[in-house]
């Protein structure tokens, strides 16, 4: 035995070392870092089934993991499965972290950009552009239906009217109603310069494009489309219900130089494919534009966020006027952090609406003592119905405790 | 059983003078980077100072806290990581060759051993194999050191204190080797241990059949790694992603076992029948 002390020793100190390791790693409790929602007042049944998704990073230490907090806890990206892991599952929006989990075999050989997707009680609907040996520019869509009832999965290819005149193509939104399939999309020409804001109605039975409507003309030698944004696709995560409106804003100049009056909103309307003009008051379209306004069903709520609370206005868009506003009174110091600007200057907060019930969580939870503040009100009557905050749970281990608490997405399970 | 640890004993002792050397001179390197790592960062402490800045909290908001990714990002570090990795890459090719080239072509002796031939082939991949645990293993064992000598050597005000999964997750080279999940650790240290074994049996082809062996160990290297990677070929074939990340995932570890125990029948077959004494 003595003679082999060389490989026994190595066997034994390698073995020792590495399983002692990952035992003790799966063993400890703290390994991600642990926060939990602590409730200064009113009704927790409003956050049970909220889940608020982001990430905690540190630039020292070159670290930075996904985190979902909820009532019941925290999940980082090693409280996944190893296949999910695997799959970056956590790095996917809400809605597609869903479809993994209920439908995979739809997901298969898809991309998994929410924007590329379209999610109702019966069906989901993919979009995709389509070359077949990689050189732009794109000649055909391709579009995946799910029945979900059935369980069947339809394919289709459309012909992209006048591809030849773009270089590029971006698939902004998709939506469907009846057995029309709409495709928003911005398409590029000359290098990228230019752009072309359109609206494509697909008829799935005929897998033919019926309509090719152009929501904004390219710029052309004026300027840059800076600004020409779907709002619907901007303002947080998508609902699973088909959208009424479609809302664009946009501006001819660069945004740094661009005056409220050159702000253009116009409502694109997903039934009748009618695109009209928004008459929004100035001081409103001078908000912030994310997260200060929500699109939600026939209406855009602004939000002002300012030192004794949020001034909300509820624009309606069939009235085409703003049809009523409501304050929700908070104390400063809750305000304080929906007010001040994020560590990487980012925006304030995130807004989920849901029916007449708002959501506000600011963006993040910084050492220089920003907490990420909840609060749940009550559109119709100003009401707070819950004001909270993420604290650090008693289990958080110390070396987590300088890290910064980001939150991107707000959603329910 | 007994046979086959006498050979991994033999093959260890062979090589241990080299391998306890690279063991000490990582020991070193590093040790000596922690002393030249934190004595850089007190002098930008001393050069803030002495610009006027004496507030802790000012300093680090100029030159950040110390954490241990600015050594385990530094060649001190990674220096003596890559030192190992190219002397065993190098080691694996000479524990065969020596046997043939070495003084008294030793591997007639081996081959004439009254134990089953694949035995030899095993007990040096084993060898290697083990090899790359231990300096596994003793990497884990300096990180932690060299975590304490750091919290020791820094005023506590300006070091990051981190644990040493966070460590590992601020360096993708560590990733590599200590992966965050244990079936992960599994797969890629069998899939090392597999790549061995596939190394030993180019080299076997190229023993057995000399120069048309160098082409016949060519067209095996192509075909392992036309096997390893068809997954990903047929998407290419397809212009599609046919597979999620972990179904390529089990896909391919599947198919590194078959290319191994391929390579093990192929060698067994070598060692017996076209290496002959």
């Amino acid at each position: 035995m003595k003679k082999y002390w060389k490989v026994i020793t190595l066997v034994l100190f390698s073995v020792i070392i590495i399983s002692g390791f990952y035992v003790q790693k799966a063993l400890a409790s703290t390994t991600s870092p642990e926060y939990m929602i602590e409730t200064r007042s009113g009704d927790t049944s409003y956050i049970e089934n909220i889940v608020l998704s982001g990430n905690v990073n540190n630039e020292e230490d070159m670290y930075w993991d996904y985190v979902q907090i909820s009532t019941e806890g925290t999940k980082a990206s090693e409280d996944f499965s190893f296949n999910e892991q695997l799959d970056y599952i956590y790095n996917y929006s809400p809605e597609i972290q869903k479809m993994y989990h209920e439908y995979p075999g739809f997901l298969r050989s898809k991309s998994m950009s929410a924007n590329l997707y379209y999610e109702d009680e019966a069906a989901i609907v993919f979009v995709d552009t389509y070359i077949e040996d990689y050189q732009l520019p794109y000649e055909q869509m391709e579009i995946a239906l799910l029945d979900k009832k059935s369980n069947e999965e339809t394919q289709i290819m459309i012909d992209i009217p006048e591809y030849e005149k773009y270089d590029d193509l971006y698939i902004e939104n998709v939506q469907k109603s009846g057995e029309e399939v709409m495709i928003f999309t911005v398409n590029y020409f000359n290098d990228q310069q230019y752009a072309e804001l359109h609206a494509y109605r697909v008829d799935v039975a005929t897998e033919t494009v019926i309509e090719d409507q152009i929501i904004q003309p390219a710029a052309g030698e004026v300027g840059v489309d800076y600004s020409s944004i779907l709002l619907n696709t901007y303002t947080g995560p998508r609902s699973s219900k088909a959208e009424h409106y479609m809302i664009y804003e946009s501006s001819l100049k660069d945004e740094q130089d661009v005056d409220t009056d050159e702000i253009l909103l116009s409502a694109y309307d997903t039934a009748s494919g009618n695109l009209k003009e928004l008459i929004i008051p100035s001081e409103l379209k001078g908000l912030p534009l994310y997260p200060a306004m929500t699109v939600h069903e026939s209406s855009i709520y602004y939000t002002n966020a300012v030192e004794n609370g949020f001034e909300i206005s509820r624009f309606d868009i069939e009235a085409n006027k703003v049809a009523e506003t409501q304050f929700v009174s908070l104390p400063s110091e809750v305000m304080t952090n929906f007010t001040s600007q994020t560590y990487y200057e980012g925006e304030a907060f995130s807004t989920y609406i849901d029916e007449n019930i708002i959501y506000y969580v600011s963006a993040s939870k910084e050492n220089s003592g920003k907490d990420i503040a909840i609060v749940v009100a009550d559109f119709n009557t100003g009401k707070v119905l819950y004001d909270g905050k993420i604290i650090d749970a008693p289990e958080m281990n110390e070396s987590f405790k300088d890290n910064l608490l980001s939150i991107d997405w707000i959603y329910f399970n | 059983m007994k046979n086959f640890i006498k050979l991994v004993n033999f093959e260890l002792n062979r090589f241990f003078p080299i391998y306890a050397a690279l063991g000490i001179l990582t020991i070193m390197l590093q040790v000596v980077g922690v002393f030249i790592t934190s004595n850089d960062y007190i002098f930008q402490i001393e050069e803030q100072t002495k610009m006027g800045i004496v507030k802790e909290s000012a300093i680090i908001l100029e030159i950040g806290q110390m954490g241990m990714t600015r050594f385990t990002g530094s060649l001190w570090f990674g220096g003596p990581i890559a030192l190992c990795v190219v002397t065993l890459l190098i080691y694996s090719l000479f524990i065969w060759y020596r046997d043939w080239f070495g003084k008294n072509t030793f591997i007639y002796r081996l081959l004439m051993l009254p134990t089953e031939r694949l035995n030899l082939y095993l007990s040096k991949a084993v060898a290697i194999f083990l090899m790359v645990l231990g300096l596994v293993a003793l990497q884990l064992v300096l990180l932690l050191v060299e975590r304490q000598l750091f919290s020791m050597l820094i005023p506590a005000a300006y070091i990051k204190t981190s644990t040493i999964s966070q460590i590992i997750l601020g360096s993708e080279y560590l990733l590599v080797l200590y992966p965050t999940s244990f079936i992960a650790v599994l797969a890629n240290y069998s899939r090392g241990f597999i790549a061995i074994l596939v190394l030993f049996t180019l080299i076997l082809l190229e023993r057995s059949f000399k120069i048309k062996g160098l082409l016949l160990a060519g067209i095996y290297a192509l075909a392992t790694l036309i096997v390893l990677f068809a997954p990903y070929w047929i998407q290419a074939i397809f212009n599609r992603q046919l597979f999620f990340t972990s179904e390529l995932f089990w896909i391919t570890l599947a198919l590194t076992f078959v290319v191994g125990a391929v390579s093990i029948w192929i060698s067994h077959r070598l060692l017996n029948r076209r290496i002959t004494v």
